[in-house]
């Protein structure tokens, strides 16, 4: 009898298992980007595009805004005003205004950070204008925004030299000695959005900005990886190179109390445009100058780069975290940032071309 | 606990009383009619049982009965091979002392032209041997019976394989006569080490039974161990081999088949070759082949004859097929109901639109569909065939339609329930197969209520079942756990045939070579 | 211990080996990294060696008086030593030990699962569902927890290649400079790796049951190795990945990592890993479950552990309920990976010693 009691608890127990957690699909809301700007008095503006699953709906997508204090606060309002579970599921992309990103990101990014269900490869993005004012791009390829931008990221970063960064890249930087994080900068076109450079921060607060040429500097000497599309203009023709392989070496070392950062730049290179009629293909000397250019100009951009970087205060490039592995005894986090603005940056930049294409 | 539970379930178990509960050292007596008397006492008088009186020898001066069941034995036999010669051709006076003698020397000497004929003394045994359809040929004056082989038992021709059909291979299959299965054993397998021993089981249907091992491969403790269990087998009536493996079972309450069934006698071959005792029984077209392991139900015999690339293919596609077989369900259940996140963004954006308007959670949907859909294929078993396959496809086809336009359920719940009946049609074995089926409503329940923790616990407790099992006192999970290293060569991947040099370890045998590695080399000549 | 009893739960070397990682690895794992960076900084692959090797000491004080008492548990033999009073002390904290432990890592357990997995859902129908399997597990003796940790170490291992991405993603600048920390620091950093190592304390139950008791070390140090492995590995992605102090502020660094790696259609890698983390779990669950259960069962003389495991359910989920949040949970860990430290490494030398000097000596496994 006590053997049958046990097995009628066991079954009981199992059927009295609920279905807590259960959230179909059809009546889960999945924001696909957020948009976060400034409003009155301490408060900011949220607003999340939701796609709408129904067929016979009238919108494909919908835009809520909510003013609130903050990320969570603001979505737990704009649940009340929703059919269905809001998920953080599948939320791809997060854009802050410019105004906002000078005040500092780290309180808006804790929520997203601290859920579980927001994926660790959501991208952020900084506007130059308004966020919100993302919602009157009228885009042709796609209905929704969010999409859209997660497609943008991701083929940009794959076929230029510009920066995609995730929560996690941010939070990274944000947190670890001797680097300072960097995010896209977005413009809003009528009918597109666009990546015109990347925002510089000081730890969490946007301190500066980087055109496309500096981006593209900053792009090489980071990644090994990184592969795009170079353009430039030599007297009256263009020239346009395809990174192949970008090789950077950053040393900085501290000589007679002062810290000098070496930066030694390889590149691998293609030829994909050539608007003149001289032939490469038996002179030599043509092909040095076009090597040569090249480098010229990334040792200027780079010093740009450096000088902006200087004047900002902000190590994007961890050059801090390497001379704290290098040399952990000349590394100060404290006053790290002001002897990084104090450094001399000598640059050197040696460009291989390694194919021309099938024109000679 | 378990046990006690085991316990609980049992009941008491009651000695069966056996009809033919005869004094079994009572002899034939010289006296026949004190013997004819003593047969129709104990057998029930049916009217298909023959006593025919005749006297032996043209002179008609010895009496002797024949005794038989009609519809068992062939007449022309009876008449031609034991009558005729003994009312004609045995002339003379015959001493009863010359009978005697006669009878004590040879059977030959009777002129009775029949292979199959024995001597017999005692009553009991005059019984049995005419229950079981033999004829017995009683004579006066002597204390002995002769039992008469000339059973003529109505089957089946041999058949192709019904439920384990192949591609490639022996197309011959069992059927339920012992002698032909036998007979089909015999043929492939011609080694004078072959064992097959022969007993009777059950006693009201008193059904023979064939034990067969290799005796120089088979673990000597494993014949005792099965036939120790056997002989505690107690009960009326063995139809099938099925009820035999129930019997014999290590763990009678488990879900998973403990000994694998199989019509094919290449199979039971390549089984005894591996040291294994396979039983059959009279009157089931199966054999039965122990110990068992877990994998050998995703081993079919066509992985061995072709090439190992096929065979290790195929067994990867069933491993899988049982996998999805079980998880399926539960995994569209714990995706669509609880992690969104792992679906990627467009699908899950259409998932919604086509769920959107369907009235049931996912998991009454999806159990909807599977009990359909396990309707409609035991439907198709028994109905008669062509209609049995229209049915598959009628339910399948136009049942999954008109659900999904009435909104009933979502486009891919139907792929997904479509799926899961196909992947556990890949199960070569029909039993192994049955249990997979099962256990995914489980499954189901549990990714109802936990989702993919539920999937993991579900899993977990199957696999800790498997490993707790035995058969015959061998694990059955092996070679997986415990592990043997060099058995995995011939589990989810079939190894070229030449690394195939060992007999499994998860079987005990005596002799672990199988093969000589020698002529490796095609080109190597002595 | 009877003959009978002994070969019915007989299990190879090869299973301990697989016993001990099993037991090892479990919830140490998702809290390594950010403990490791907290205590030993870049250097904790150094404090985790260390652990490692402090530990195969203790192994080899545990095989030693295995060795003297081939026949008999831990609960047995420290009767014969202690006496009948304080050894009944010793089996008794050893009881208590197993079952603080069980619940602990149990209510770890679901406080992971809830989340990353459940949110929703109580925990302690979570926690029931998982102490029944842990239960049925256990009921079935040391033969099938053997076999199916065997099984569930191929299965699992998938949890860790899904960690390779992020393994080509290290920053070796965070792992740099070498060697600098102090002594005080490496003897703090090393016994706080003790902690996750705890679970070789196994052997002193299972040790009679090992069918070539004269390899014991050989597979045990085997099986000690590769937790050691993993625990190098997942520590050094953790520190290279994420940088010390990033790092620090991650409670689950183990599964946050894979919330980085971004692979395309199979987004979400850390689901897949908490998927295969909770068997993982459920492995070390029951081998503690197992311990506490079977040393009860052999102080009280029970038939069969069954009857154990029964009475010690509805303890060890009272228990469970003890810590009332994650700060807690943590701090009761170390409590019990303390009192741990002191049974598995301190207890056995001890006895061992005691045995030497008294002359005490268990019947050959030969001569039953």
């Amino acid at each position: 009898m006590k053997h049958k009691l046990l097995i009628i608890y066991l079954l009981a127990l199992l059927l009295s298992t609920g279905c807590w957690d259960i959230n179909e699909i059809d009546r889960t809301k999945f924001p696909t980007y957020i948009t976060i700007d400034q409003a009155e008095k301490d408060n900011f503006l949220f607003s999340a595009q939701f796609p709408i699953v129904a067929e016979e709906a009238p919108e494909e997508t919908h835009i809520i805004s909510n003013i609130a204090p903050s990320l969570a606060t603001g979505f737990k309002e704009i649940q009340t005003r929703t059919i269905g579970w809001i998920s953080f599921g599948m939320l791809s992309t997060i854009i802050f205004s410019q105004e906002l990103a000078e005040a500092g990101l780290q309180e808006h990014i804790d929520a997203l950070w601290r859920n579980p269900i927001a994926p660790g490869s959501l991208v952020l993005a900084i506007s130059s204008e308004r966020a919100e004012n993302i919602k009157n791009i009228e885009i042709a390829s796609r209905h929704e925004i969010g999409e859209y931008l997660q497609f943008l990221f991701e083929t940009t970063a794959r076929n230029s030299l510009l920066p995609k960064k995730t929560l996690n890249d941010f939070f990274t930087s944000f947190y670890i000695k001797g680097r300072d994080p960097h995010l896209p900068l977005l413009d809003y076109g009528t009918n597109e959005v666009d990546i015109i450079g990347t925002a510089v921060f000081q730890r969490d607060q946007l301190v500066g900005t980087l055109e496309k040429k500096e981006t593209r500097a900053l792009m090489l000497l980071q990644h090994m990886y990184s592969k795009g599309e170079l353009s430039l203009e030599v007297e009256d023709y263009m020239v346009n190179y395809y990174v192949q392989e970008a090789a950077t070496k950053l040393t900085p070392y501290y000589e007679d109390e002062q810290l000098n950062i070496k930066v030694d730049l390889e590149l691998d290179v293609d030829l994909t445009e050539f608007t003149t009629y001289e032939r490469i293909i038996d002179n030599p000397q043509l092909l040095e100058k076009v090597e040569e250019n090249l480098a010229a100009a990334l040792k200027k951009e780079s010093h740009i780069l450096f000088n902006k970087l200087q004047d900002y205060q902000s190590d994007i490039l961890g050059i801090g975290q390497i001379l704290k592995s290098e040399h952990p005894e000349d590394f100060d986090a404290a006053t790290w940032h002001q002897d990084f603005a104090l450094a001399s940056v000598n640059v050197s930049v040696e460009v291989n071309l390694r194919r021309l294409g099938i024109s000679s | 606990m378990w046990d006690k539970i085991k316990k609980f379930f049992k009941s008491e178990s009651k000695k069966i009383i056996n009809r033919l509960n005869l004094d079994s050292h009572k002899k034939i007596n010289e006296n026949l009619k004190l013997n004819l008397n003593y047969i129709k006492d104990n057998l029930a008088a049916s009217s298909d049982l023959v006593f025919r009186e005749f006297y032996i020898g043209a002179d008609k001066n010895l009496a002797a009965q024949l005794i038989f069941f009609d519809a068992l034995v062939k007449d022309e036999l009876l008449q031609g091979k034991v009558l005729k010669p003994l009312m004609l051709e045995i002339t003379g006076n015959l001493e009863q002392t010359e009978i005697k003698e006669q009878v004590n020397d040879t059977l030959t000497e009777l002129s009775i032209p029949i292979s199959g004929a024995d001597i017999i003394t005692s009553l009991e045994q005059v019984i049995t041997e005419i229950l079981g359809g033999k004829a017995i040929l009683l004579v006066d004056q002597v204390d002995k019976a002769f039992s008469l082989d000339v059973r003529d038992w109505q089957g089946r021709e041999i058949d192709k394989p019904g439920i384990e059909a192949s591609t490639r291979g022996p197309q011959e299959a069992f059927n339920e006569s012992l002698q032909t299965n036998i007979a089909l054993i015999r043929k492939r397998l011609q080694d004078n080490n072959l064992m097959i021993e022969i007993d009777n089981i059950g006693k009201r249907t008193n059904t023979e039974l064939a034990i067969t091992y290799i005796e120089d491969l088979a673990e000597p403790e494993l014949i005792d161990r099965i036939k120790y269990r056997l002989d505690n087998i107690d009960v009326d009536g063995i139809l099938e081999i099925g009820q035999i493996n129930q019997y014999l079972s290590d763990n009678w309450l488990t879900i998973f088949p403990l000994f694998q069934t199989t019509e094919r006698p290449d199979r039971v071959v390549g089984n005894l070759l591996e040291g294994r005792v396979v039983l059959m029984i009279d009157g089931s077209p199966f054999a039965s082949i122990m110990p068992t392991t877990f994998v050998q139900f995703y081993q079919s015999p066509e992985d061995y004859y072709d090439q190992f690339y096929i065979g290790t293919a195929l067994r990867i596609l069933r491993f899988a097929a049982a996998f999805l077989t079980i998880s399926l369900p539960a995994i569209y259940i714990s995706l669509v109901s609880f992690r969104h996140e792992l679906i990627p963004h467009e699908l899950a954006i259409s998932l919604a639109e086509v769920r959107e308007g369907v009235p049931f959670p996912s998991y009454l949907e999806a159990l909807i569909m599977e009990i359909s859909l396990e309707l409609l294929r035991e439907a198709g078993i028994r109905l008669p065939g062509p209609i049995g396959e229209t049915i598959g496809i009628v339910g399948g086809l136009i049942l999954g339609d008109a659900a999904v336009a009435a909104g009933l359920v979502s486009p891919p719940m139907v792929i997904i329930v479509a799926l899961t009946a196909i992947v556990s049609f890949l199960i070569p074995n029909y039993e192994a197969a049955v249990p997979l089926r099962l256990l995914r409503f489980p499954m189901m329940f549990l990714a109802a209520s936990f989702s993919t923790y539920g999937i993991m616990i579900g899993w977990l407790l199957i696999l800790i079942h498997l490993c707790s099992l035995e058969s015959f006192g061998q694990p059955y999970f092996a070679p997986f756990a415990p592990l043997k290293w060099s058995d995995l060569k011939d589990t989810i991947i079939r190894a070229p045939i030449r690394l195939l040099s060992k007999r499994p370890l998860s079987v005990p045998n005596q002799q672990q070579d199988r093969q000589d590695r020698k002529g490796e080399d095609p080109n190597e000549m002595e | 211990m009877r003959w009978s009893e002994i070969e019915k739960y007989q299990i190879s070397n090869q299973q301990l080996a697989f016993i001990i990682i099993q037991t090892c690895v479990g919830m140490g794992i998702l809290s390594l990294p950010r403990v490791m960076a907290k205590t030993a900084g870049q250097d904790a692959w150094l404090a985790i060696i260390l652990g490692a090797g402090v530990w195969a000491v203790s192994l080899m004080f545990i095989y030693l008086l295995g060795r003297r008492f081939p026949q008999d548990t831990i609960i047995q033999y420290s009767d014969y030593i202690l006496g009948p009073y304080l050894g009944k002390l010793i089996s008794f904290s050893y009881i208590l030990y197993s079952t603080l432990t069980t619940a602990f890592i149990a209510r770890t357990f679901v406080t992971v699962l809830a989340t990353f997995n459940l949110p929703k859902t109580p925990i302690s129908v979570t926690l029931i569902i998982f102490l029944l399997t842990s239960y049925y597990l256990v009921g079935h003796g040391l033969k099938t927890l053997a076999r199916i940790y065997e099984f569930l170490f191929f299965v699992l291992s998938p949890a860790f290649i899904l960690l390779l991405p992020t393994f080509f993603a290290v920053n070796w600048l965070n792992l740099q400079p070498v060697f600098q920390i102090g002594l005080t620091e490496l003897v703090d950093s090393t016994y706080e790796t003790m902690f996750s190592y705890i679970g070789p304390e196994i052997v002193l139950l299972i040790f009679p049951f090992i069918k070539k008791q004269d390899k014991v070390l050989a597979s045990s140090l085997l099986g000690l190795a590769i937790v050691m492995l993993t625990y190098l590995f997942i520590t050094v992605i953790g520190i290279g990945f994420y940088g010390l102090l990033p790092l620090q502020r991650i409670l689950w660094p183990t599964v946050t990592l894979l919330k980085a790696i971004d692979v395309p259609f199979f987004g979400r890698l850390e689901f897949f890993f908490i998927f295969l983390w909770i068997a993982v779990a459920f492995t070390t669950v029951s081998s503690y479950f197992y311990m506490a259960s079977y040393s009860l069962t052999q102080l009280l003389r029970f038939e069969d552990q069954r009857y154990s495991g029964l009475f010690l359910l509805p303890i060890i989920f009272g228990l469970a309920f003890i810590p009332e949040n994650v700060l807690e949970i943590f701090n009761y860990l170390n409590f019990i990976a303390e009192f741990g430290v002191v049974l598995t490494l301190l207890v056995p030398i001890s006895l061992l010693i005691i045995a030497k000097l008294r002359n005490i000596k268990g019947a050959d496994q030969n001569e039953a």
